[in-house]
């Protein structure tokens, strides 16, 4: 009888307990199969970081979402293989000194990639090297016409 | 193992289970919000705005930007779904196909009536600050520009600096009061040997007031001399003197005047050359702009950066073409 008493009270805790955790309310968990569906469009165009950040709603939203985990460590691997490809790229146009292109690249590394220590240190470099390093102004005098400040 | 410890077991478990897909969102029920390390997701409720979902979840009502941008400006009404980030993103402003750059706007004078290109009438200074605060702009300070710089924090979308040169008494009189009915924050770059020379100078005293007032007072040299242009037949030693005095006495003296942190320098004329650049680096100023025109990307060189000057003959349309906040790659 105790036992009986102790199962169908541990059955009780069990559901309440499980209805608290499991269900999503229905305006998240809809939330959430949207952010899935914009985090696949953004994997398709190739917006690796815009895709993973949307797998990371889905999981805020519900940690255990299918497939959540799986796909942001797919994402993650190829936003390093990506990154890599871009920061070479972009140290041969530096050595070239053609400072757009090479801006461009680490760019895009550090768009996939924001935490990409090389590729910020690669931009801040090649505007320091090659952008212009004087600046005069027209002559003038002071409240006058000239280029002012 | 008795019927107890099965039970206590049983409810362990399930609460194990349970506890990484609930994580407790501070101010709401568990059935409004969900959060991770990277965002909160919340129910809006009755009387929620970007303002009172950033001071509950990010701290300050001030970051409201941060929701706002994420949902491209959408408004936020009860029942909406609203995604909080809650670490910063989009450090650099790096987005879509391209990346943020801050227009740093320079006037000068501000006058009921103007007398030259320089001194711009209040009713067009109003104008502009009028059609920056209606078309979503937000004012940020110099400090705030210092941390985008250094890739440390991440700006409102479409973020401004607006900057007033050289010490005018209408910097006190007329810009003052109507930045603050605007709510922007401004910084006044002086140059010191302007500073109580006359009735239309600031006085040192009006100053620290504008300082207590929440505006930023910072460097512009001592005489408002170019600092690239040497004088004719300088050396290399009068050269040193007389940049130490523009840049490196200058900091000491409105420091001690004014009792605060001068960390930004403005060059005068907007000229510099590896030199000054090199004496105001040294001098510990971490900014110096000068006056090529443009918008600044984060990766810009810190003591290069660019402004716009404000003239009186530039109308609306002018005006609106510099706030460039946006460039593709």
């Amino acid at each position: 009888m105790a036992l009986l008493r102790h199962g169908t009270l541990l059955v009780g805790i069990s559901v309440i307990a499980l209805s608290g955790c499991a269900t999503i309310p229905t305006g998240l968990s809809e939330v959430g199969r949207r952010y899935e569906e914009e985090a696949q469009r953004f994997e398709r165009d190739g917006r690796l970081r815009d895709s993973l950040e949307r797998w990371k709603i889905v999981s805020a939203i519900d940690p255990q979402y299918p497939g959540a985990s799986q796909k942001k460590t797919e994402i993650e691997a190829k936003i390093k293989e990506q990154s890599n490809r871009h920061i070479v790229a972009g140290k041969e146009l530096l050595q070239r000194r053609e400072k757009q292109g090479a801006q461009r690249e680490f760019l895009a590394a550090l768009r996939l990639d924001p935490m990409k220590r090389e590729a910020l240190e690669l931009l801040y470099q090649s505007e320091q090297q090659l952008g212009e390093q004087t600046a005069f102004a027209r002559p003038g005098r002071k409240g006058g016409a000239q280029a002012g400040s | 193992m008795g019927h107890r410890s099965l039970l206590l077991l049983g409810l362990v478990l399930l609460l194990g289970a349970c506890a990484p897909a609930l994580q407790e969102v501070k101010g709401m029920k568990e059935a409004d919000a969900r959060a991770s390390e990277d965002f909160v997701v919340v129910v809006a409720r009755e009387g929620d705005t970007a303002e009172t979902l950033a001071k509950r979840y990010l701290g300050k009502a001030e970051r409201s930007w941060v929701i706002t941008d994420f949902r491209d400006g959408a408004p936020i009404k009860s029942g909406d779904v609203v995604v909080i980030p809650l670490r910063p993103r989009r450090l650099g402003g790096i987005d879509g196909d391209g990346h943020q750059v801050v227009p740093v706007l320079t006037y000068h004078d501000i006058e009921p009536v103007s007398k030259n290109r320089f001194a711009i009438t209040t009713e067009l200074f109003e104008q502009q600050l009028k059609y920056l605060k209606e078309n979503g702009y937000v004012g940020i300070t110099l400090d705030e520009l210092d941390r985008f710089l250094r890739y440390e924090q991440p700006l409102p979308k479409k973020a401004v600096v607006i900057t007033i040169d050289d010490g005018y008494k209408s910097a006190k009189t007329i810009a003052a009061p109507l930045l603050k009915r605007y709510g922007f924050p401004a910084i006044f770059f002086i140059y010191t040997d302007f500073i109580g020379g006359g009735k239309n100078a600031l006085s040192w005293d009006e100053l620290r007031e504008l300082k207590a007032e929440g505006f930023d007072v910072q460097g512009h040299s001592k005489t408002h001399s170019n600092l690239a242009v040497p004088p004719a037949n300088e050396n290399s030693a009068d050269r040193a003197t007389r940049l130490d005095a523009e840049i490196v006495a200058t900091k000491q003296l409105m420091e001690k005047r004014i009792g605060a942190d001068v960390r930004y320098f403005a060059y005068p004329y907007g000229g510099y050359d590896p030199d000054v650049v090199a004496k105001v680096k040294a001098a510990g100023y971490q900014v110096g702009f000068g006056t090529r025109k443009g918008s600044n990307p984060f990766f810009m060189d810190r003591y290069r950066l660019k402004r716009y000057n404000v003239f009186m003959e530039k109308d609306l349309t002018k005006f609106v073409q510099m706030l460039q906040t946006f460039e593709k790659d």
